[in-house]
């Protein structure tokens, strides 16, 4: 009988390398999050003896901007690490599975009062070898995330509010709106104005002429939902900022909420979110239904407001 | 000291032997005399029958009157008249051969369907495994040819005395086997130390003759054998004994692509499972390395093969868990016999168990 011993140690951060897709998170002020493991060269989580604090990931602009002089801007993401107990195979020649800790990374990137600018950029991390400067750069996979728009409506600017309107489904004559005096608009002008829809009505269809006062109820409908959305988008935006703290914040996406595109089909989703509302010691659990989601929601919210 | 009894046949023809080389038939008298006196006690009361059977065989005149004394009923022997208890003869092993002397015996070795050594084998020379069990035939001879059935008696005593030459390297394993029909002995014997080896075989005797036992007995460890050899010089047999069976002398855990061991493996990277081979066997005998490919891979496809990992982490306490090791390979490193990967951190011991 012949033995030997050997040591399996994590190894060297290699690769970054993105679970899933990244998406929005508005109740926790996430512009993009996104699950990740951090991969030694042979493809295996190096999370255990990699320091946090060792590494960094960042997004740099695909395009550089005019304003910032032809430089590309770094926008920096957080890192945390989730645990969960679980098993894996862990010999590639033995059939066993063995339980074990499994890490992963979660990187966001925070909203913060000056929002990133819409579009794609290209994700960039590194390791910073032992703590004594010497850094490596990690491949990333994929190397480009695209941002979609700020959280917050009132931030957007007359330029991400026209494409909003245009992905809605509704034509925007020129690039930008501009109300019937032929001020630009912009999203914070939508949500502070008292009447939105009225606002968007002298935006998108000062032009037209309607044939019928039916035709024209019809014309306001979408602009009357696109108003609520932006609404609604604007309270959890705020609802994010510090004040509303809840494992609803952890389960809801802004694609959750249908506020953006989703890939995915939500047909069967079910958030369920145990709101706990700590200012006024009532614990309602609730579930909520996709398509009952926003209403159950900002029922859930007057309470704990 | 040794008595060999004499029946019948045996005895008429060691008479024939006498008168043929002009030997007094009396020469003995003195010999059977002494044996007498050591019978004379009620311990040795068969020795004494034996000595009166041979002195009335050979005709020697009136017996002595300790061989007059009949034994006695209670000591279990024969009663019956002289004329029809059975003739023999007892006399020391040495003195026979001084009257036999062995004559161009025939010292064989065989291991299963080849053997050497003889009149009739192809070949002076065996081939062995170190500790491979082969058997040493030996065939005595005296002058009037081989001893055969009528002087079995005479060769089961000459078993005891038989060494196997060279003693201390021909190891006996087992009782010999003695053909009555053709007088061999066969001598199951392995040899653990390679090389080339010149077998043969001796009888040792050691010379008491003519000493009461209790003087015998002081005598013993100063007296030096008298030695007879069997095969020798003359007729050599050899044996070649090769290094034995190869056996493994470690396991490794290496990278790929990276000479020598390795201790410490990142999560997931490839490890290679290497056997190394001794450099000699199990009883020390160095063998020439690098094997041949021929030996090489006539010796892994014998092998049977059990791995076990067992992780030593502190959380998961170790349980051996089966590896599915691969057919044996040979590499410059040793035998390949796995290519893994282990995921999980912290110590792991891995264990091979070879059969062949």
């Amino acid at each position: 009988m012949l033995d030997t011993t050997v040591k399996v140690v994590p190894g060297i951060p290699h690769a970054l390398q993105l679970v899933g897709e990244g998406r929005p998170h508005v109740l926790r002020q996430w512009r993009w999050g996104c699950k990740a493991r951090l991969l030694n060269q042979h493809g295996y989580s190096v999370i255990d003896s990699a320091d946090v604090s060792d590494i960094s990931v960042y997004l740099e602009d695909l395009v550089p901007s005019v304003g910032a002089g032809g430089a590309s801007r770094s926008q920096g993401l957080e890192i945390k690490i989730l645990e969960t107990m679980g098993s894996i195979k862990g010999c590639s020649l033995a059939d066993a599975d063995t339980a074990t800790m499994l890490r992963e990374l979660e990187i966001f990137h925070f909203e913060s009062s000056t929002p990133t600018c819409k579009g794609e950029y290209s994700l960039h991390a590194q390791f910073q070898v032992n703590g004594r400067g010497i850094t490596r750069n990690l491949v990333c996979d994929p190397a480009t995330i695209h941002l979609k728009f700020p959280l917050d409506p009132s931030s957007w600017s007359p330029q991400h509010l026209a494409d909003c309107i245009r992905l809605g489904g509704l034509g925007v004559p020129g690039d930008v709106l501009k109300d019937k005096f032929g001020a630009v608009v912009s999203g914070k002008d939508l949500v502070d104005s008292r009447d939105a829809e009225r606002l968007l009505g002298e935006c998108l269809l000062h032009d037209k002429r309607f044939a019928s006062r039916q035709e024209e109820d019809d014309a306001h409908t979408p602009l009357k939902q696109v108003a609520a959305r932006l609404q609604e988008k604007h309270t959890l935006a705020n609802l994010g900022k510090g004040k509303f703290k809840s494992l609803v914040a952890t389960c809801i996406s802004e694609s959750d909420l249908r506020h953006v595109p989703c890939p995915r089909q939500h047909a069967h989703v079910t958030v369920c979110a145990s709101l706990c509302v700590n200012a006024r010691a009532r614990h309602a659990p609730v579930c909520i239904s996709d398509s009952l989601a926003l209403p159950a929601l900002f029922s859930c919210m007057l309470i704990a407001l | 000291m040794t008595l060999v009894c004499m029946h019948g046949e045996q005895v008429s023809e060691l008479k024939k032997c006498l008168e043929d080389r002009g030997l007094p038939l009396n020469g003995l008298k003195h010999e059977l005399a002494a044996r007498l006196k050591v019978a004379s006690t009620k311990e040795r009361a068969k020795e004494r029958q034996q000595a009166q059977s041979a002195w009335a065989a050979l005709d020697l005149g009136d017996a002595p009157t300790e061989l007059k004394k009949r034994p006695r009923a209670d000591q279990g022997l024969d009663d019956a008249p002289d004329g029809k208890r059975q003739r023999s003869l007892t006399l020391p092993l040495d003195e026979l051969l001084q009257l036999f002397p062995l004559h161009s015996s025939e010292v064989v070795v065989r291991c299963g369907d080849r053997q050497a050594g003889g009149a009739g084998a192809g070949s002076s020379s065996l081939t062995v495994k170190a500790g491979e069990l082969f058997e040493v035939v030996i065939t005595i001879k005296t002058c009037f040819g081989p001893i055969g059935a009528a002087l079995s008696a005479l060769c089961e005593q000459m078993i005891k005395h038989i060494t196997l030459l060279p003693e201390n390297v021909v190891v006996r394993q087992g009782e010999p086997r003695f053909s009555p029909s053709t007088g061999a002995v066969s001598f199951p014997a392995r040899i653990e130390k390679a090389g080339d080896i010149e077998v043969s075989a001796a009888l040792k005797i050691l010379s008491l003759n003519n000493l009461p036992p209790n003087l015998a007995r002081l005598q013993q460890g100063g007296s030096a054998p008298v030695v007879h050899t069997i095969g020798g010089q003359a007729c050599a047999t050899h044996v070649k004994v090769q290094p034995g069976a190869m056996h493994f002398q470690n396991v490794i855990a290496k990278k790929t692509g990276v000479p020598g061991e390795s201790m410490e493996f990142e999560r997931g990277e490839p490890m290679e499972l290497i056997l190394q081979l001794g450099t000699s066997d199990q009883f020390g005998n160095s063998f020439a390395l690098p094997l041949s490919d021929h030996d090489a891979a006539a010796f892994v496809a014998d092998l049977s093969l059990e791995g076990h990992v067992m992780h030593k982490n502190a959380l998961v306490l170790g349980e051996a868990v089966p590896l599915r090791l691969v057919q044996p390979i040979c590499t410059e490193a040793g035998v390949l016999v796995g290519v893994m990967d282990l995921r999980v951190l912290g110590a792991h011991q891995i264990r091979i168990t070879c059969s062949s």
